[in-house]
């Protein structure tokens, strides 16, 4: 079976048609109307988190060869978290190509991301500069992300 | 084990295996056909050591002095096939270790979890959607394309943990890690997220075609050769040759495709240098520090923004084209102290003055462009010769197809014997040798230390260079006039030719 761009594969239908219809909870999904391998999610920050009151946008495309390669996802709101950095870009490890494997579905990524919000990874941080802040104070650190929630995330 | 693909792996026991010509997908073919015949023991090979104790072999060759551990290993073990291969590469390659190993523990289903041969049952409590997507609990649909594994293009396989896809999706996912690079593809786990059981041998080369099965043999021998201490690639490019270290002490291998390099550390042929200053040679002959080396002889910092400045004319009274400060080139000191007080403007008895009273400072400061400036002198000296018998090198190698040539024609035209007439490629090669080594006693010399020893290499290396230049001027005289189908009289090239023997030898 042959992958390309332009074609919407069983599996991609099959998987929209899941996330429209069992949406995970905490998850809002858009298609994009021009391209049906676009997809654009508001996922709520997990409760007890620092992210808690925010709604987060989040951009998935999925490349040609998918399932073969992973998704791509990126945040398109502004968030103070270690593992997600000031353009959006977002250091899970399922979203990396050794990581990844085709049995993971969009519906995963999305949980992955919303609960990367709540476990935030101080070992491998993108951003080491939020990272130094989240290990040096961590009162500071909430207070500056739940300002950016409340910046941001509305 | 169940074969079910025409081609599992090589025999390793061919009669006729040997300096075999044929391409790949001969060799394949034959190889395949006389697996069908079934597997013997391991035959007696015929290697072919070369005076180095250096055996050099194409690709498939290697693949099967690879299939001959596997095998041995299986004999003596009762494995199968995929389960030596995984093993024996998680232990380098190292027959004993692992025999010693596996015959030592009797826990063997703990070996083999770990190396994803079996199904970890505790990564299926820990993680119970591993479980989850068993073909019992997903419906019949197969988790990377979603149709339905009853329909018609969709036979599920899997590997024993029971995750089932497509055999069309393992292709593509094979396909996939193959393509992505070597790391990706000796680590293929079942494509189920979490599920840690391996990728065997056999799950490659039954769902591969073509250029990725090419790809995947590539990679799977790769695995033996870059894990294993005793063989190495040859480092030139384009050459697809390896080499197995045997014994003996030389280190020094004479690869099929030409060229020669160094085994020890896989840089090109370095005698007299060793393989540390060689290494060491290289690198300043490639890294910034010869342009630090000289700034630092060459230029001087302006006092004020610490920026390079060249003084490459005019007077001592300076002006930094970045930050407009004024100061004086000879003592770096403000211009402004400087004038009639200190022996007029363009003078400064401040530099002379304090050379005198021997300030440290200054002094410690010129050593160390001194230091630098004949650091560097001494640098190019050893570069230029260096890089002058590299060329050389390099043109002795393209006169080696003209030389050949001019042999065929000598031979054609004149009649000259074959056997009469091979003292010129003889001579042609001792000069790429001659150059070879003489380019790299120019490292050996660039670090030694000891003068005396200096003082003797010195006059070997010079004795060499002029037998070595002499030889080089003689072959290539156009060989022309002796082509001359007029004169018969042979004196001349005889003459010619006994006096390269004498200088050459």
């Amino acid at each position: 079976m042959q992958y390309s761009s332009a074609v919407v594969t069983p599996r991609i239908m099959k998987e929209t048609k899941l996330l429209l219809e069992k949406t995970p909870p905490g998850v809002r999904v858009t298609v994009s109307e021009e391209n049906p391998r676009h997809f654009l999610f508001d996922i709520q920050g997990p409760p007890g988190s620092f992210y808690e009151a925010g709604i987060f946008k989040v951009e998935i495309f999925l490349p040609s060869d998918y399932p073969m390669s992973p998704p791509k996802a990126l945040f398109r709101t502004k968030v103070f978290h270690p593992n997600i950095d000031k353009v959006g870009r977002i250091c899970l490890d399922i979203l990396k190509q050794d990581k990844w494997t085709p049995a993971l579905l969009i519906e995963k990524v999305v949980l992955s991301i919303q609960w990367l919000l709540g476990a935030p990874n101080l070992d491998d941080p993108l951003d080491t500069s939020v990272a130094d802040v989240f290990k040096a104070s961590p009162e500071h650190a909430e207070k500056t992300a739940r300002e950016w929630v409340q910046l941001y995330a509305k | 084990m169940e074969r079910e693909n025409s081609y599992v792996s090589p025999n390793v026991d061919l009669e006729d295996g040997w300096g075999d010509e044929g391409s790949y997908e001969q060799s394949m073919e034959r190889q395949a056909s006389v697996q069908s015949a079934g597997i013997g023991g391991a035959g007696v090979e015929k290697e072919e050591v070369d005076k180095n104790g250096f055996i050099v072999q194409k690709l498939e060759n290697i693949e099967k002095t690879q299939w001959r551990i596997v095998r041995e290993t299986n004999e003596t073990l009762g494995l199968t096939d995929d389960q030596s291969i995984i093993l024996l590469r998680a232990f380098k390659w190292n027959t004993e270790k692992f025999q010693d190993k596996w015959l030592s523990t009797d826990n063997h289903s703990k070996l083999l979890i770990e190396q994803g041969l079996e199904f970890d049952q505790k990564i299926a409590k820990s993680f119970p959607y591993v479980n989850a997507t068993l073909k019992s609990a997903n419906q019949g649909y197969c988790q990377i394309c979603y149709s339905q594994f009853n329909s018609t293009n969709a036979k599920a396989d899997s590997l024993k943990c029971g995750h089932e896809f497509c055999s069309g999706d393992w292709t593509d996912y094979l396909s996939a890690r193959v393509n992505q690079g070597f790391q990706f593809c000796i680590s293929t786990t079942c494509p189920q997220h979490q599920c840690n059981m391996a990728v065997p041998h056999s799950m490659f080369v039954k769902y591969l075609t073509g250029a990725d099965l090419k790809t995947y043999q590539k990679w799977f021998c790769k695995s033996y050769t870059d894990d294993n201490k005793k063989v190495r690639w040859c480092p030139f490019a384009g050459c697809d040759y390896c080499v197995i270290y045997k014994d003996g002490g030389i280190m020094e291998v004479n690869c099929k495709c030409g060229n020669s390099f160094c085994f020890k550390c896989g840089q090109e042929s370095h005698k007299p240098s060793d393989c540390d200053n060689t290494k060491q040679w290289n690198l300043k002959n490639s890294a910034e520090s010869e342009n630090i080396t000289w700034i630092m002889a060459n230029t001087k910092d302006c006092p004020k923004c610490n920026k390079p400045i060249e003084k490459n004319q005019g007077c001592n009274h300076m002006t930094c084209r970045l930050c407009r400060h004024e100061f004086c080139w000879l003592c770096t000191g403000d211009w402004k102290e400087h004038g009639s007080a200190t022996g007029g403007y363009y003078q400064c008895n401040k530099y002379d003055a304090a050379k005198k009273s021997g300030d440290q400072t200054i002094l410690s400061k010129e050593k160390k462009i001194d230091d630098a400036k004949n650091e560097l002198k001494k640098y190019m000296f050893y570069f230029e010769r260096f890089n002058n018998h590299h060329k050389a090198e390099k043109h002795a190698k393209e006169l080696l197809p003209v030389i050949q040539n001019k042999i065929l024609m000598l031979h054609d035209v004149k009649n000259y014997p074959v056997g009469e007439l091979n003292f010129l490629e003889e001579a042609i090669n001792q000069v790429v040798r001659c150059r070879q080594v003489l380019k790299y006693t120019y490292v050996h010399g660039y670090y030694i230390k000891n003068e005396m020893e200096l003082n003797l290499f010195q006059s070997m290396q010079e004795m060499l260079e002029k037998f070595c230049e002499h030889l080089h001027e003689l072959i290539e005289k156009p060989l022309d006039p002796y082509l001359d189908p007029n004169i018969i009289e042979r004196t001349p090239f005889y003459r010619y030719r006994d006096e390269q023997f004498a200088r050459g030898r």
